[in-house]
């Protein structure tokens, strides 16, 4: 792929990274901060294989097979603990979500 | 402007503008549809692995991601019968203006730093010595049972007790046996 | 480096942490066995034996040694963080035991969680290669966010559970990118290719960026200003025996990992590089414990919850903490210094102590008496003389004086970090001082409580045997190390050698 350089590859990796980091800390919804929560980790994704395509080192992509298992796993727990809430609030809205105080 | 640029720029817009549909309120409010935005990006994301010769993780991809993951959360998004967000407002918190205007800097400073950085790189040539099969089954494959067979191992481990503690944490208070 | 087979003996303990867990649940599945009392003997059973065989010498090099295709280290280090780990994870299964707040059908569960978290960290300490810092770091947190959300039927719980959850994973993610952009600078995940990139041709701009990231990430693990909004929350809303869990091993992970990576990437370096990383790194981490150390103490002044306090207080260790890795200039140049090091080391051992023991009491109190607010602590130096005598060793301890073990520690740090001489380090000692000050109040305020006022409630708060032995058990060594500390000093000095 000599016709794209590297730099546009990682600039889309940093966009859907920060676009994810601005979704978790914005949104109010639990389950759409875990969606942005994915989306980081695409763009982490984006960019290890960017760098060990012009390195050709394959470790890399075996890092990244590894990242995504970490995430599934992660993205378990954490519509587990969404479903816990929602028992509790009947909602899944993280703003009223907010008993704890000081 | 060559073929491969306009496919590339295609679908990192695609990609790009479907995270954007995820996370900004007006188009991601009714959940089903933020979970729909976020399947296309991934998509895409998948389309670009196949540009940066990932094949394997290219399809993992789609069926570990767009697959698992997101019949996951549009189960759940079911499963709760949740309805758009309540039209309160943004609720726009100091907190949460200072978030995006971070994130926008972040974003410029990563960026730029990336592309000074990376000036003038040239790819490895794949179809010469030692480098055919990169990204393929035999490739990944071998490197996850010799360098990184202990993160492998790990990771098996990892995943299930993700799936225990998963259980543990969402089931109902009476009955459940362990 | 050592291929796959040949590094299996660097592994056993957490071998038999692995084999802990499947025993666990194994014995879980199955009504007879399904009782309180076999589960915790089995957990207790899986630590013990691993941690015999930590103390006995195995898996313990005398050197260094590169296992597993250089993904981990196994040297003293990891060794005597091991002892830490299987420690808390030992106490805390028996503190659930006794505890009403783990109910009997979740027990096997939880056992199960503490053992393969107990194992997460163990690699946490040794890792050497990127991708299994964040995999270890991953393993320990996903198990965090489960033992978190244990009390199902209490709101904040789950609410508690669930923020950690999202910024937890958020703090992860933020650390993976930064390892992503190591990984393109370095051209492979070791942390032996990034430094010899360090060495090679300094690290400014993207290295630096990223290596900030990293920190971000380790930071929130550590509960570190400004990372350390979830820590109240969760230690407020997880049972009290996991909330001392959570208090002393996933924090001593979070710095032995911080440890592991200061010394792979700037410990013995030469070269200008290196040495400016280096400083620029001390005063970062300099200026984070300062504020760690003020807002933790600051906010736990205000607080009713005697949990909510503890939260504060661990919070404000983790700076005192800090100042001790803060000393990374030291651990350059051709002759590296580790007493910083060692001292952070030093402290996590007696932490471990005086804060299991404080949570113990408050687990017996919680249980007897259904409230963890200060006001539930009135008269228990009548009601209940030890729990109240050891009560009040363990937070003279947290404040630092003499002769206790606390004060030991405390010293150890202060003197580590002015023997560095310059200014900005001596501020940072007199910060700590400072804050070692403001602590006395609320601690002491909870002694004063104790013994001196009257409470409307004058039933005796039992302790129960048990408990009452391993509080003796604790007690002991927060004041025994207070005055003999050379083993303990001895034992520091497997970090790093």
């Amino acid at each position: 792929m000599t016709g794209v350089p590297l730099s546009h590859f990682l600039v889309l990796a940093v966009a859907l990274f920060t676009i994810g980091a601005v979704g978790v800390v914005t949104r109010r919804n639990a389950l759409v901060a875990l969606m942005s929560l994915e989306l980081m980790l695409n763009g982490v994704n984006v960019a290890f294989l960017a760098f060990a395509r012009w390195r050709g080192d394959a470790l890399a992509n075996a890092a990244v097979f590894i990242v995504m298992a970490v995430a599934a796993a992660e993205v378990a727990v954490g519509l587990a603990l969404v479903i816990a809430l929602f028992r509790h609030n009947r909602s899944v809205d993280l703003d009223e979500a907010t008993r704890m105080k000081g | 402007m060559t073929a491969e640029l306009l496919i590339f720029y295609f679908m990192a817009i695609m990609a790009v503008g479907g995270a954007v549909c995820v996370v900004l309120p007006p188009f991601g409010r009714n959940p089903l549809h933020a979970a729909l935005a976020l399947l296309v990006s991934f998509f895409f994301v998948a389309g670009i692995f196949v540009m940066l010769s990932a094949h394997l993780v290219a399809v993992l991809q789609i069926l570990v991601y767009a697959g698992a993951v997101m019949v996951l959360f549009v189960f759940v998004v079911m499963l709760l019968n949740l309805k758009k967000d309540e039209l309160k407002g943004a609720r726009w918190t100091p907190w949460k203006v200072f978030g995006v205007g971070a994130g926008l800097v972040m974003f410029t400073k990563l960026a730029l730093a990336v592309v000074v950085v990376t000036e003038g790189e040239t790819p490895v040539n794949l179809a010469a010595e030692g480098f055919t099969g990169y990204g393929g089954i035999h490739d990944v494959g071998a490197a996850l049972v010799t360098t990184y067979l202990l993160p492998f191992e790990l990771t098996s481990i990892l995943l299930l007790v993700a799936i225990i503690g998963a259980v543990l944490v969402a089931r109902r208070q009476t009955g459940g046996a362990s | 480096m050592l291929g796959n087979g040949a590094s299996l003996a660097y592994v056993i303990p957490e071998g038999i942490l692995g084999v802990t867990v499947a025993l666990v649940m194994a014995l879980g599945s199955f009504k007879p066995t399904r009782t309180r009392g076999v589960l915790a003997a089995a957990g207790i059973a899986g630590m013990a034996a691993a941690l015999a065989a930590t103390a006995a010498g195995v898996s313990w090099p005398d050197g260094t040694v590169l296992a597993f295709h250089g993904n981990i280290v196994s040297d003293g280090m990891v060794a005597v963080f091991r002892l830490v780990f299987l420690l808390t994870g030992l106490l805390t299964i028996v503190f659930a035991y006794g505890s009403d707040e783990v109910d009997t059908r979740d027990f096997g569960d939880m056992t199960a969680m503490i053992a393969a978290s107990v194992m997460g960290m163990c690699f946490m300490a040794a890792a050497a290669d990127l991708l299994m810092m964040y995999l270890a770091m991953e393993f320990v947190g996903i198990l965090s966010y489960v033992l978190a959300g244990l009390k199902r039927e209490d709101q904040r719980s789950s609410e508690a559970a669930l923020k950690y959850v999202i910024f937890g994973a958020a703090s992860s993610g933020v650390a993976l990118f930064g390892m992503s952009l190591l990984y393109g600078i370095a051209g492979d995940t070791s942390l032996a290719a990034v430094r010899a990139v360090l060495v090679g041709h300094g690290f400014e701009p993207l290295g630096l960026m990223a290596l900030v990231m990293i920190l971000a990430g380790l930071g929130y693990k550590m509960a570190a200003v400004p990372f350390h909004m979830w820590c109240p929350d969760v230690y407020q809303g997880a049972p009290t025996p996991i909330t001392a869990f959570f208090s002393v091993a996933p924090k001593a992970a979070g710095f032995a990992l911080t440890l592991r990576l200061m010394d792979l990437l700037l410990g013995g370096i030469d070269g200008d590089a290196g040495a400016s990383l280096g400083h620029g790194l001390a005063v970062l981490i300099g200026l984070v414990s300062m504020a760690t150390m003020t807002v933790g103490n600051l906010s736990a002044l205000k607080q009713t919850s005697v949990k909510r306090l503890l939260a504060y207080s661990s919070i404000a260790h983790a700076g005192y903490l800090l100042m001790g890795v803060a000393t990374i200039p030291a651990i350059m140049g051709p002759s590296p210094d580790y007493t910083g090091f060692r001292a952070v080391f030093f402290y996590l051992v007696i932490y471990l102590f005086m804060n299991l023991g404080a949570f113990l009491v408050v687990t017996r109190v919680v249980t007897r008496l259904g409230s963890d607010d200060v006001s539930a602590f009135r008269s228990l130096g009548r009601r209940s003389p030890l729990a109240a005598v050891v009560m009040a060793i363990f937070l003279f301890s947290l404040v630092g004086l003499p002769p206790t073990a606390g004060f030991a520690g405390k010293f150890y740090l202060f003197y580590a970090i002015l023997s560095q001489g310059s200014a900005f380090f001596y501020i940072l000692a007199l910060v700590g001082v400072a804050n070692s000050f403001i602590s006395l109040f609320y601690y002491a305020r909870i002694v004063r409580v104790m013994f001196l006022d009257k409470s409307p409630d004058t039933r005796p708060v039992p302790v129960g045997a048990l408990a009452a032995v391993v509080l003796v058990i604790l007690a002991i060594p927060t004041i025994l190390f207070g005055i003999w500390f050379g083993p303990l000093v001895d034992l520091a000095g497997w970090v790093f050698i």
